[in-house]
């Protein structure tokens, strides 16, 4: 009886859960409609960070770039590109932000067309390919170890699909692995703010370095206590507090 | 082909064909109106699909209108030509052109694409309830439930359980709220059918369909309609008649959801923009004229001008001039709404306006949907007395682009969930061809032990066997068969002990087993019955020698052997 209980108060806490994210992202697109920026802006980042996703990553750039934080801007509508890389609408609203920042400035999109390729057959396709090829692969070990007879038109179609079995299972296992540190390791930042300090070490001594407001540069490593190791393009690397950038 | 004669003097007046279909978009089985007009005299020549089943009469006469041509009033004469037909098929017909063969020349219409649409599926309360009247009406709907400026079709019904003479008298349906009627059929055209409802035959017809745009929101009641119907008498040589009024009905009204987009034109349905501009080459100081086409199904009459962004060297002459070109039909409002705006170009060089953006609702999707057309670059003649000149920047923001508008709806995505990430997830993906190896192992174990139980088996029962047959040996009175078939039993017994074929046990075999489990005891008296079976054998005196020992020797050896 306790056991249902905690069930249906778990249900409970879930459905309520997804009203509140839901509620989050409808306030903010009213808010949005009704020009109160501030306000949108403040109920996506909410959003943001209780269940990220395109759109509220989206909502928040047309936000922030109301609100004349392009860097900010830059980060969410870049961030959103994370969920849909081939959305045109953030690409462009992406270069948009970007351009507002420094006029010259070309912009490229963050991930190679490798990833956007990855990315494009979806998480869920790649587990199901990967777990078929795991069964086929399963079921030919099965037979190779038993030594169990079959006939010979089988063990011909199991011999042929094997080494497919064996590429598609490497390949999707790739796919997912890639799309699972695609979505769980952050790979750049956006710069917040001219005056951001860099370090040599994390908590050692402070570089003169001044890298432009809304520059995106790669990550390289994230160490446990929020500090991050960034490869800016033509320099040495340097170490920066995570909450002094936007990181994605 | 349909060819008509046309004559009568042409009066001085510009020559015109014109062919009009009303409406354009119309369902299977549907009629729809076609009216030629000219004021040319000739043979009339039109272009109508196979398809097309003409109904009704055709319709002819003179008719004129009076028009302002150059500021001046003048009275246009011209035949026309009325018919009304339908298809039965779904798809897109050709209709025209009309041309006029006047005496040496030829005069043309356009052609008109006339859109056959599936028939609509229509709603209504269950007739079966109402056969204990012999006549009664339901009003059909398309729909229950619409979004503000949504269409809704409304149709009568009249079912009969006795043969219909007349209807007169006909009171169309009325909502009990603010809406636009339109007509889609005329009341007085009704075609009769039969059907069969709780297995009486009953006729029926539909009469007054209606296109209403409902105003406001809320649930609207559908006051019923009336009519009387003539029907035959079964106690009376006149007809008797019958006062029918039909049910109500309802339609809910709903609000359009939050998160209306800035470009929003009040459109509700399907729709598209494209721009036009007629004169692209011009002078600083002249006006452009530009027009914006919005095409599509829905509330279009009801639609408002879109906005255009214009910077400050560029000026707008009043409100746009409204060119409507639709009809119509169980859609809606079907065709297209042209603004013409007037732009005064304050500035030389080469003007890129903002594309024309305008966003709508669309019902089908319940999402607002945008639409944009680019507008097309203006090379303006720079005046030499430029009285204003414009700096740069503001060039610059007649072409700068807006950032792409924020998103209404929230869709799911296709994000990794938590069970598939980590070692976790990696033992998960390959746990098939771990437990297939598994299984396969297992399989593979049992089975080896099988064949070795057998095996055992088969030795027991040999080593049984051989026992008996070392007793029948021991009957044998002759030495020479006695030592010969003991020498074979033996061997046998070894090679199927050893697993191995008889020619194989020899002295070095023996040996070399030495190492695989044979004991050094077994192994001695092995060789011993060997040896002393051959001094047996190849002594010469067989006969004379008590080969009885080595019968117990065999015996002893047989049994040494642990199974």
């Amino acid at each position: 009886m306790r056991v249902v209980l905690l069930l249906i108060f778990s249900i409970c806490l879930t459905a309520n859960n997804a009203n509140c994210r839901d509620s989050l992202f409808q306030k903010g697109v009213t808010e949005l409609s009704l020009d109160n920026y501030k306000q949108a802006r403040s109920n996506f980042l909410s959003d943001v960070e209780k269940k990220p996703s395109f759109v509220s990553f989206y909502n928040l750039g047309v936000a922030s770039g109301n609100l004349e934080n392009w860097s900010e801007a830059r980060w969410a509508f870049e961030s959103a590109l994370k969920y849909k890389p081939s959305s045109d609408k953030a690409q462009f609203n992406a270069k948009f932000a970007t351009q507002k920042m420094d006029e010259a400035a070309t912009w490229t999109h963050p991930y190679p067309w490798t990833d956007r390729l990855i990315l494009s057959f979806g998480y869920n396709l790649w587990l199901i390919l990967a777990l078929l090829s795991s069964v086929v692969l399963g079921i030919y070990a099965f037979l190779f170890i038993s030594k169990r007879k079959v006939a010979p038109g089988v063990f011909k179609w199991l011999s042929r699909s094997g080494i497919i079995a064996v590429i598609l299972l490497l390949v999707s296992f790739y796919g997912l692995y890639h799309i699972n540190s695609h979505f769980n390791t952050p790979s750049y930042v956006i710069i917040k703010t001219n005056k951001t300090p860099y370090f040599i070490t994390p908590n050692g001594v402070e570089l003169d370095v001044q890298i432009p407001k809304g520059s995106r540069i790669r990550i390289v490593k994230e160490s446990k206590d929020d500090w991050l190791l960034l490869q800016v393009p033509d320099r040495d690397q340097l170490w920066v507090k995570a909450d002094q950038v936007f990181k994605y | 082909m349909v060819i008509f004669i046309v004559s009568f003097g042409l009066f001085g007046q510009d020559v015109f064909v014109d062919l009009e279909i009303e409406p354009k978009t119309v369902e299977v089985g549907q009629e729809f109106t076609i009216t030629i007009k000219t004021n040319v005299e000739g043979d009339i020549d039109m272009n109508l699909p196979d398809e097309f089943i003409q109904s009704g009469m055709r319709q002819s006469g003179m008719s004129s209108s009076v028009e302002f041509i150059k500021g001046k009033k003048k009275v246009v004469r011209y035949s026309f030509q009325t018919f009304a037909g339908y298809f039965e098929n779904e798809g897109e017909y050709l209709v025209g052109p009309v041309k006029v063969q006047a005496k040496k020349k030829v005069y043309s219409s356009d052609a008109y694409s006339v859109k056959v649409i599936k028939t609509q599926n229509m709603i209504s309360d269950d007739p079966s309830k109402n056969m204990n009247q012999l006549i009664f009406g339901i009003i059909e709907q398309s729909k229950k439930e619409i979004y503000e400026g949504e269409s809704v079709v409304l149709e009568g019904k009249v079912y009969s359980q006795v043969e219909i003479l007349q209807i007169e008298d006909y009171a169309t349906f009325k909502l009990d709220g603010a809406a636009e009627h339109r007509d889609l059929n005329k009341s007085n055209q009704v075609s009769t059918n039969y059907e069969v409802i709780n297995g009486r035959n009953v006729q029926t017809f539909k009469i007054g369909k209606q296109l209403i745009f409902p105003e406001g929101v809320g649930t609207i009641e559908i006051k019923p309609f009336k009519t009387v119907i003539a029907y035959t008498g079964s106690h009376s040589f006149f007809p008797d008649r019958m006062k029918v009024i039909s049910n109500e009905a309802k339609i809910k009204v709903k609000p359009l959801p939050a998160g209306m987009p800035k470009d929003f034109i009040n459109a509700v349905g399907k729709f598209d923009v494209s721009t036009q501009i007629e004169n692209p080459n011009l002078n600083q100081g002249e006006v452009v004229e530009l027009k914006v086409k919005i095409t599509g199904q829905g509330n279009l009459q009801n639609i408002t001008k879109p906005k255009l962004n214009l910077p400050r060297y560029l000026s707008l002459y009043g409100d746009p001039e409204v060119e409507d070109e639709f009809s119509y039909c169980t859609l809606g409002a079907e065709g297209s709404k042209t603004f013409t705006y007037f732009i005064q170009v304050n500035t030389g060089g080469k003007v890129q306006l903002d594309p024309i953006k305008i966003a709508y609702f669309n019902p089908e999707t319940k999402k607002y949907e945008q639409a944009e057309a680019k507008v097309r670059v203006l090379n303006v003649k720079s005046n030499s007395e430029d009285i204003e000149v414009e700096s740069k920047e503001e060039i610059q923001k007649a072409t700068t682009p807006e950032m792409q508008p924020f998103i209404t709806e929230f869709e799911e995505e296709d994000v990794p969930n938590g069970w598939f990430s980590g070692w976790g997830g990696t033992a998960l993906l390959f746990s098939p061809v771990m437990f297939g190896a598994l299984l396969g192992g297992f399989v593979r174990v049992r089975k080896n032990n099988e064949q070795k139980n057998l095996e055992d088996k088969a030795r027991v029962q040999y080593k049984q066997l051989a026992l008996i047959e070392l007793n029948s040996i021991e009957m044998i009175q002759d030495n020479e068969e006695e030592v010969t078939k003991l020498y074979q039993l033996f061997i046998d017994f070894l090679a199927q002990q050893f697993k191995v074929e008889k020619g194989t046990i020899s002295r070095m075999f023996l040996k070399e087993q030495l190492n695989s489990g044979l004991s050094k005891a077994s192994y001695s008296k092995i060789i011993r019955v060997f040896e002393e079976v051959d001094t047996i054998r190849y002594s010469g005196n067989l006969d004379n020698r008590d080969v009885r020992h080595l019968v117990d020797e065999v015996r002893e050896v047989i049994n040494s052997f642990e199974l």
